[in-house]
């Protein structure tokens, strides 16, 4: 993947001329440590996306079983009103400037159990702020990496430019732009 | 490998371990009572993850209830689908026309496959929270395969909503039979594979053997099913104690624990548990090879009594008849078991699911005294605890 | 196809006459009985598995008490036998006696009938709820449990959004006040005024 950030020249040389906080976002841009936060069923996906064929490791993404040390909160799964507290917790453990995910229907807005649940938390964003939404029960792997790399170029401009984007990016179909269908290729 | 907490007479520590916590395999919160390294009390607290799924299916028909059934266990799918499925079935009686034989033999390759993928997190898993990666790692890509296959069948990777009252929702696709045949001979290698990596490191089997040793009597009292009971040496399968769809023909073997970590093990402890679901995959792949040479040739249609895959389609029962009735099947935890109450409208009055988590979780108070804090995760890693079907 | 055959109740009718078979096999026991009687099916009977033990409202079931059912599923691994013993209490305080004593797999199970359907189970050692968090309001499982509107300060639902359970009371007049908008602040849960329950 050839980076912008990196060659600023022509680069042909081997050698990129970069001022350092730049360079430094580019770090930070391309390694986003996520929070092992998996509670439900898309906690296995989350899980087979850093497994073998997916591999989120590859997008320097490595998860990270406490708080502190994560960059971003990936929210897979269902939370309940029993969880909920728990969640926004962990959240809060976060050293700033830190990034949410929140992964399926059940954290986007409490997905099949949104209507005839009595313990469901009808969407985490009633507790946490949201920077990507990502559809699906469960939402295929290729579309977590789509999100994680809209994420990214949040990130990016964070660092860079300082802003801070509000709104939440919510991830469609049909626009990813990483990754293939793999399963769907017969 | 046990200390009496008894005998060391220290100051009593208080963790709470979870409900995050990567090796709690979800939401499950243990309350441990430590002194220093040996455990004097663990109290699980559950319900992180209470979805009310009993009580959705009390507004919904009897149709409707089947993609829930996915989420009551996600790992296992297939079966959470199928046992709710067959309980239904037997529920409506003989009200509804029976399954085409070709729409058995799909059940049970399917349900096979999804145990194998299960069982593969299930060994994967209890490896990777004893330090070893690689084999989870191992196990997830295999489970890939699993999950392409169902995904060319019913177009999801993990909530399949596949196998419905009557039947299964689709044919197989063309490819499949050859795709499924490919997968068990590449399965077959890599557990041999597997095997050497896991099964026979020392370093491995000493952190199970003898850890969580349960008797045939007191996994019986507490309610264990599946592989944790015969871990325990209790050979007791419903496949083939109490069968359901065509697995009476399919001479099911049983294997059970028997000591396998030899002089460092006794029987019944987590190394039984682990090395009984390495047997069952070889099993299950035994099993699915089996249904495939069952596989009756398709029909064009799908209520066609030999060929079809789903039974007359047009009278999916809307409404059983009222009564009551607990069915239970085999699922990779065990048993699976729906207990169904009909009112005689067209939806539930009652779903209740017994799964074999749950009996494993209420076990671990009993069992977790004694041991060392270390060994919590060997536990609940052997137990194969999925807190979904816990919490429900 | 029925696994098990169901055990023949001869035996412990004869021992106990208050017990009432149901057409679908199913045995009534006094509350008061239960103890004894499952002492005798699980030591002369050998019925040592519990499979399940479920509780049902029976407030809205045709034919049946308006009771709280309590159901234990009973199998021997030796004798291939399954049994199911019934039990009914009032909606209104009832007790049955644990049969926890008997198999410990009973300890959760009850925790978790109590849990959602209020039977309080007399003897057993820890009887605290098992799913929901413990200052939850009301027994869900019951047949006429009111969802709750918010939960620790928490709405439970999102705006404009109602448990389809409670669609029928359509009530036309008074409209719904402004609806609070749920834009999530950066650090504390946004204070959501309690809206009353839909
Ligand atoms: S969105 Fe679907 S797959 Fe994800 S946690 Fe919720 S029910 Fe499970």
């Amino acid at each position: 993947m050839t980076d912008k950030a990196l060659s600023p020249g022509n680069g042909d040389d081997g050698v990129a001329l970069l001022a350092v906080d730049e360079f430094l976002a580019w770090g930070k841009e391309h390694s986003l440590f996520y929070l092992l936060f998996a509670t439900a069923c898309c906690g296995i996906e989350l899980m087979q996306t850093g497994g073998p064929r997916y591999d989120l490791d590859r997008l320097g993404m490595i998860p990270r079983a406490t708080p502190r040390q994560a960059d971003l909160m990936i929210v897979a799964g269902t939370i309940t009103h029993k969880m909920a507290s728990r969640a926004h917790l962990l959240y809060q453990q976060m050293a700033e400037p830190r990034w949410v995910v929140s992964m399926g229907s059940c954290a986007n807005s409490g997905g099949p159990f949104s209507k005839h649940s009595y313990s469901v938390l009808n969407g985490i964003d009633k507790l946490i702020p949201i920077d990507v939404y990502i559809p699906g029960c469960p939402p295929r792997p290729e579309a977590l990496i789509d999100g994680v790399m809209a994420l990214r170029h949040r990130v990016k401009k964070y660092r860079t430019a300082g802003i801070r984007d509000r709104d939440p990016h919510v991830v469609a179909g049909g626009d990813c732009e990483f990754g293939s269908h793999p399963g769907k290729d017969s | 490998m046990t200390i009496e907490a008894e005998t060391l007479d220290g100051e009593r520590m208080t963790l709470s371990m979870g409900p995050h916590h990567p090796s709690t395999h979800g939401v499950l919160r243990l309350i441990v009572e430590t002194d220093g390294e040996v455990i004097s009390r663990a109290v699980p607290d559950i319900g992180y993850l209470h979805r009310a799924i009993e009580k959705i299916g009390e507004k919904l028909e009897w149709a409707q209830f089947v993609p829930y059934t996915d989420r009551v266990d996600y790992v296992c799918a297939m079966n959470a689908n199928l046992a709710f499925c067959v309980a239904a079935e037997q529920l409506m009686g003989s009200a509804l026309a029976p399954v085409p034989r070709r729409g058995e033999c799909i059940r049970v390759l399917v349900a096979e496959l999804n145990r194998i993928s299960s069982h593969l997190v299930a060994v994967g898993v209890s490896a990777m929270d004893l330090g070893a990666f690689t084999p989870f790692l191992h196990g997830l890509a295999q489970r890939e395969t699993v999950n392409d296959i169902f995904e060319r069948l019913c177009g999801q990777r993990l909530t399949y909503n596949y196998i419905t009252i009557g039947g299964v929702a689709f044919d197989l696709h063309p490819t499949a039979v050859a795709e499924i045949g490919t997968f068990l001979d590449e399965l077959s290698r890599e557990m041999k594979r597997f095997s050497q990596l896991i099964t026979v490191n020392p370093i491995f089997r000493d952190r199970c053997a003898k850890v969580a040793t349960i008797s045939a009597a007191e996994a019986i009292a507490w309610g264990l099913v599946g592989p944790n009971l015969r871990g325990s040496g209790v050979d007791f399968d419903l496949r083939r104690d109490e069968p359901y769809g065509i697995y009476g023909e399919l001479d099911v073997q049983v294997p059970v624990g028997r000591n396998y970590a030899g002089r460092h093990g006794a029987l019944g402890d987590s190394y039984d548990r682990f090395v009984v679901r390495l047997l069952e995959i070889q099993e299950s792949i035994r099993l699915c090879r089996k249904a495939l040479e069952l596989l009756p040739p398709a029909a064009a249609k799908a209520d066609d009594p030999v060929g079809g895959w789903q039974s007359d389609a047009s009278k999916v029962l809307r409404k059983p008849p009222a009564g009551e009735i607990y069915v239970r099947t085999e699922a990779p935890r065990g048993e699976m078991g729906y207990h169904l109450v009909s009112d005689g409208s067209k939806m539930p009055y009652r779903i209740k699911i017994r799964t074999g988590s749950f009996a494993a979780v209420g076990m671990l108070e009993y069992l977790c005294p004694g041991l060392f804090m270390a060994d919590i995760v060997t536990v609940i890693g052997s137990l194969d605890i999925v807190l979904p079907e816990v919490d429900r | 196809m029925p696994a098990l055959p169901t055990a023949d109740p001869a035996a412990l009718i004869s021992r106990f006459p208050g017990l009432v078979v149901r057409p679908d096999g199913f045995i009534t026991v006094p509350a008061g009985e239960l103890p004894t009687v499952a002492r005798m099916v699980r030591d002369e009977l050998a019925f040592n598995q519990l499979m399940c033990l479920s509780g049902v409202d029976q407030l809205e079931l045709p034919g049946a008490a308006a009771a709280i059912g309590v159901r234990y599923f009973l199998a021997s691994t030796s004798r291939r036998l399954r049994l199911t013993l019934s039990v009914e209490v009032p909606r209104d305080d009832g007790s049955v006696p644990t049969v926890s004593d008997l198999w410990p797999a009973a300890l959760f199970h009850e925790r978790e009938a109590y849990d959602l359907f209020g039977i309080r189970f007399t003897g057993h050692p820890d009887l605290r709820r098992l799913l929901l968090p413990a200052d939850w309001v009301g027994h869900p499982g019951r047949r006429d449990y009111v969802y709750p509107a918010t939960y620790n300060g928490v709405q439970h639902l999102r705006d404009g959004q109602r448990f389809v359970a409670e669609k029928k009371p359509v009530k036309p007049a008074a409209k719904p006040a402004e609806p609070v908008k749920a834009a999530a602040s950066e650090s504390a849960p946004p204070a959501t005024a309690p809206k009353a329950a839909p």
